[in-house]
């Protein structure tokens, strides 16, 4: 061993014939040699947590760069462009025990900058590394091991599911070697809980890219907790592995990462998904597609002409929708507040109009909800559902008044009652005057008098013999 | 126990205490060396101590400083001989005193000695000094702000909660440096899980926090400061420990993720700060801004993936008060970006909130930092951070900026970058799509447009103003074949930017050449003082929105007149911008 290591410095600074270019783009950007073969035929996947040892040289032979000198293997997630480019790519190849040098032009390290101090400018880099093992990743937010990917199928691109974003997974679920679920479906990552999805698996999924297929390991905790789930027949405290495939997903879009005509396809998006939730009367879905809508397109920044246009034209919608979705779930505050952001942009919108009616309606508030009914049959007077409500509205006061008058009948002789108990009770609590100026004339009398009361005895408005503090 | 070793006991405290009264070291020293008192040691550690540590006051070092030596001696003595379990909790307890660092520097050493005679069951006992000792140095007052710049910083190594600062650290690291030794990892240590390590770990970023976050850490080449020097033994301590220091960047990841996730997700709320986030922060400046470690660092990471880690951390510091943490973080940020070369971040970055984080802490810096190197600092950091994104980074990045900004310098500023982003797009071969037509136009019209149309308050916003001209004129020289596609909404632009502005320099001057008329009126009108000047105006200016307190003529004439200077310059660039667009190729 210690023979072939010697052997491998020697060849370290030209790679020999015997090197593979494994460079994507087969530009020998990166050579590889194998020092030493590793076990079976596994190599980490994607996410991996690896541990390695390595020495770092440059073409000259100085060593810049060594784990064994900092007394520990080096550690680190593959293939997330931690590292340079050449090992997230090298790696990958090696297998367990596996012992090989890399050479690697400086497009795939530290190009022209290089790294000051150490790596001087388009530097080709020379590493000999070992892989001492590895595990899955650790995806929990604690890091304690209680999320574990392994990955199957590495997936495409770069990005990966938010908060929000509508997944499509297939998921199998096994206790032990039973399974227990399997199951495909598409949901709005984050509401898992609906879905029959347990917390750790939708942390999981958020790290998941387009394809990617993975097993998750989950800790009890994560998963169906001390409870267990008698449904699925898992026993309480149960650690369960998943394997997930992320077939799909619709990014929920920051939207600083887009530009106007994004965000309006976003928004476009985001209210279509919408719609359908309505139509299936899943009204708190509903609400939070519309609030995406909204989003998107509250801020005028960057629109102009007929983009700004369709802009103010999803805005409303949106508002309107969420309006709609909120006099569904009878918040009807929140409602009319909607309506109001509505009209504000567009003033004889009729559903705004309308909708701001039946809130205020819900919130009992009939002589408003007129106002807006008898302001839709303005605009529109052949609207029916308006001057229908406008009927309601007139009945609904009437009874209100019926009601205020009986509230009001008794009123005054309740307030007059309240005020004379209030009164009393202040009667009450009021210090006794004459009680208390005894006490404190008490005090007075029995202390001495000072020599200003006695040259000035009426000072107190007493007769002027000092005997007459004392009896007073 | 029995009779005789309470009395040899108390027999013992006695003697020492009149020793140590009259000044007989020696005497003292004897005493505590004869085997005979070597039961009542071990067994009533816990009522000497007291009687010596209370010696271990400040007025013993200025009076007698043999005596203070020979009570260090002493307990250390005591710390060999004692039951380690009792004298640990005796000694904390002494040692737990804030208003004196003497007693505290004194007793670290036999608690250290104590603590190395629990090798096996030291876990918990280490736990409880380390958290003395923590509590100790978080304890002690800084200095208040200063707001030095330049060379002056150097003066803070003489103020006196500096230099009781860096005494107390200088005394911690020497407590910490065995433990350290123990577990590191260069002594050829185990490397697997290890509580004392781990310990040691949480106690050293606690130790990075306060005080020192506060402090000079810097290194001018020739004089570092006397905090540095401590900064500089942490590190090393902590290399020793964990290895690879970079470690650590994940731990801000988490932090960055619990923090955005906040809002939604209970799962983040965890209260055990073990490590605070400034610790992390004030860390990775002094590796990667003050390069303390940097060679041990390992020479595998991406620098990009160091950038994206560290942006959080420096938005952790810029939004700190102390302009040294601010300070830092402005360093940090220098020295992430300029691991970069321009161009070579991908857009795909701006999906992470830290960047808008990032861009409103920094111009906040810029603009109401009290220090003026700081905001003179932090411009060109602005610049240099924009460019490091690749073409529709920087084009994400200049449409989203001045709804984050709102600064008429700033804005001024970003429209001189926005004339480099054009230059480097007509330079290229490639014509991109983000910095021509349409996509430009956007950018153009929303940094060249007046706020307020016609009633914009010109002062106020003269440097966007100004800005805005220069790159219409710029573009409309520069690009004389219309590759960037401008030509096209020349019209557009004289609609909605140059003919407000020559209304709204109409309007203006008008306004203040009425103000320049009252203000004679009244001073022709006005009695003259003793001096011959007017002491008082009654005319009042309002500019910027914000009326200008009662100046005294003399300035107001002078604000006026700057302000019609301004017009002045205003008026001569739009000229010369309608010039150039009428002499311009397309212009029909």
């Amino acid at each position: 061993m210690d023979a072939e290591m010697t052997g491998a410095t020697e060849t370290i600074l030209s790679p020999s014939s015997t090197a593979v270019d494994i460079s994507p783009d087969k530009d020998c950007g990166i050579l590889k040699e194998i020092i030493k073969e590793g076990d079976g035929i596994e190599t980490p996947a994607h996410g991996s947590r690896v541990f390695v040892h390595y020495v770092g040289t440059l073409t000259d032979g100085t060593k810049f760069d060594s784990s064994r000198d900092r007394g520990k293997p080096f550690e680190f997630n593959l293939g997330k462009g931690n590292v340079i480019k050449s090992w997230d790519v090298g790696v990958a190849t090696m297998k367990k025990g596996e012992v090989a040098v890399f050479t690697c032009k400086s497009e795939y390290a530290y190009g022209k900058n290089g790294n000051p101090p150490t790596i001087p400018p388009d530097a080709t880099l020379i590493f000999e590394i070992e892989v001492i093992d590895w595990t899955g990743e650790d995806l929990s937010q604690k890091k304690d091991g209680g999320i574990i990917r392994y990955q199957i199928t590495k997936g495409e691109g770069s990005s990966t599911p938010n908060e929000g974003a509508i997944v499509e997974v297939t998921i199998v679920g096994k206790h032990g070697d039973r399974v227990f679920e399997e199951r495909e479906l598409s949901y709005p990552l984050g509401e898992g809980s609906e879905f029959g999805i347990c917390d750790g698996l939708e942390r999981a999924i958020e790290k998941f890219r387009k394809g990617e297929k993975s097993r998750i390991e989950l800790k009890a905790k994560y998963a169906f907790k001390e409870e267990g789930n008698s449904e699925l027949n898992i026993p309480p405290n149960a650690d369960i592995i998943y394997e997930v495939e992320l077939k799909n997903f619709e990014k929920a879009k920051e939207s600083w990462s887009l530009d106007s005509a994004e965000k309006i396809e976003q928004a476009k998006f985001f209210k279509e998904k919408g719609t359908n939730y309505f139509k299936t009367e899943k009204y708190p879905l509903a609400l939070k597609m519309y609030k995406k809508v909204v989003s998107f397109t509250e801020f005028d920044s960057g629109f102009q002409g007929d983009l700004d246009t369709e802009r103010k034209a999803l805005l409303v919608v949106g508002y309107l929708n969420l309006a709609l979705c909120h006099l569904k779930l009878q918040d009807h505050v929140e409602a009319r507040d909607q309506c109001d952001e509505a009209l504000k942009l567009e003033p004889s919108s009729e559903k705004g109009l309308f909708r701001r009616g039946q809130a205020n309606l819900g919130l009992g508030e009939p002589e408003r909800a007129k106002a807006d009914f008898e302001a839709v049959l303005k605009l529109e007077p052949n609207n029916k559902a308006a001057a229908n409500n406008v009927i309601l509205c007139n009945k609904k006061i009437k009874e209100q008044e019926g009601r205020e008058k009986k509230i009001y009948a008794n009123m005054f002789e309740k307030f007059a009652q309240r005020d004379r108990e209030k009164e009393e009770e202040w009667r009450r609590n009021q210090p006794d005057v004459m009680k208390t100026l005894g006490e404190w004339g008490q005090d007075e009398r029995e202390r001495e008098m000072t020599d200003f009361e006695r040259e000035n005895p009426n000072i107190l408005m007493l007769n002027s013999t000092s005997d007459e503090f004392k009896n007073m | 126990m029995s009779v005789q070793s309470t009395d040899l006991c108390v027999e013992l405290s006695t003697i020492l205490v009149k020793c140590l009264t009259s000044g007989r070291t020696d005497d003292a020293l004897s005493a505590i060396y004869n085997a005979k008192y070597d039961q009542c040691l071990k067994d009533r550690s816990l009522d000497i101590i007291p009687s010596i540590s209370k010696f271990l006051i400040q007025e013993t070092i200025d009076n007698s400083p043999e005596v203070f030596d020979c009570c260090e001696t002493l307990l250390k003595e005591i710390a060999q001989k004692a039951n380690p379990e009792e004298a640990l909790l005796e000694f904390l307890e002494q040692a737990e005193n804030l208003d004196d660092d003497v007693k505290f520097l004194a007793l670290l050493k036999p608690l250290q000695i104590v603590l190395f005679k629990l090798p096996n069951r030291r876990g918990q006992s280490l736990e409880w000094c380390l958290h003395m000792i923590r509590f100790h140095v978080t304890s002690l007052p800084v200095p208040k702000s200063h707001r030095l710049e330049g060379e002056e910083r150097k003066l803070l190594d003489s103020d006196p909660c500096i230099c009781r600062i860096t005494n107390v650290y200088k005394g911690v690291l020497d407590f910490y440096k065995p433990f350290v030794n123990e577990v590191s990892l260069r002594q050829k240590a185990e490397y697997q899980k290890n509580t004392q390590r781990n310990m040691l770990v949480c106690f050293i970023f606690q130790l990075l926090r306060q005080p020192l976050a506060i402090l000079d850490l810097e290194c001018d080449g020739k004089s570092s400061s006397a905090t540095r020097f401590v900064a500089e033994e942490l590190l090393t301590f902590l290399s020793h420990l964990v290895g690879d220091l970079m470690i650590f960047l994940e731990y801000a990841e988490t932090r960055e993720m619990e923090k955005s996730g906040k809002n939604e997700n209970n799962f983040a709320t965890q209260s055990d700060d073990e490590i605070p986030i400034l610790s992390v922060a004030v860390l990775y400046y002094l590796i990667l801004g003050e390069h303390i470690q940097l060679n041990e660092v390992p020479c595998v990471y991406s620098p990009l993936y160091i950038f994206q880690r560290s942006l959080y951390l420096v938005v952790v510091l810029l939004k700190h008060l102390e302009e040294l943490v601010v300070r830092k973080g402005l360093l940090l940020a220098n020295a992430i970006l300029a691991m970069l070369s321009e161009g070579s971040v991908p857009y795909t970055l701006l999906e992470s909130p830290v960047h808008k984080e990032f861009v409103e802490s920094l111009s906040k810096v810029m603009i109401y930092c009290d220090v003026e190197n700081f905001r003179k600092y932090a411009v060109p950091l602005l610049r240099s951070y924009l460019f490091k994104f690749d073409v529709k980074g920087q084009y994400l990045l200049m449409s989203n900026l001045p709804a984050v900004v709102n600064h008429a310098g700033i804005m001024g500023y970003l429209i001189m970058l926005l004339k480099d982003m054009i230059i480097n797009t007509l330079d290229s071969d490639l014509i991109s799509p983000f910095f021509t037509g349409k996509a430009l136009y956007d950018l153009i019209s929303e940094y060249c447009s007046l706020s307020h149309g016609v009633e914009t308050d010109l002062i106020e916003n003269a440097d966007q103003i100004i800005s805005a001209l220069n790159l219409i004129r710029f573009l409309s020289l520069r690009d004389q074949k219309n590759k960037t596609g401008m030509w096209d909404y020349v019209g557009v632009l004289e609609e909605s930017m140059l003919e407000p502005l020559r209304e709204g320099i109409k309007l203006s001057r008008a306004h203040y050449k009425l103000k320049l008329r009252d203000l004679e009126e009244e001073k022709r009108n006005a009695v003259l003082n003793d001096k011959g000047r007017i002491s008082k105006s009654d005319v009042t200016i309002t500019v910027g929105g914000q009326q200008l307190p009662n100046l005294p003529y003399e300035n107001k004439v002078a604000v006026i007149m700057s302000a019609l200077n301004a017009f002045d310059l205003m008026e001569s660039l739009l000229s010369r911008v309608n010039e150039c667009i009428d002499s311009g190729p397309l212009k029909s």
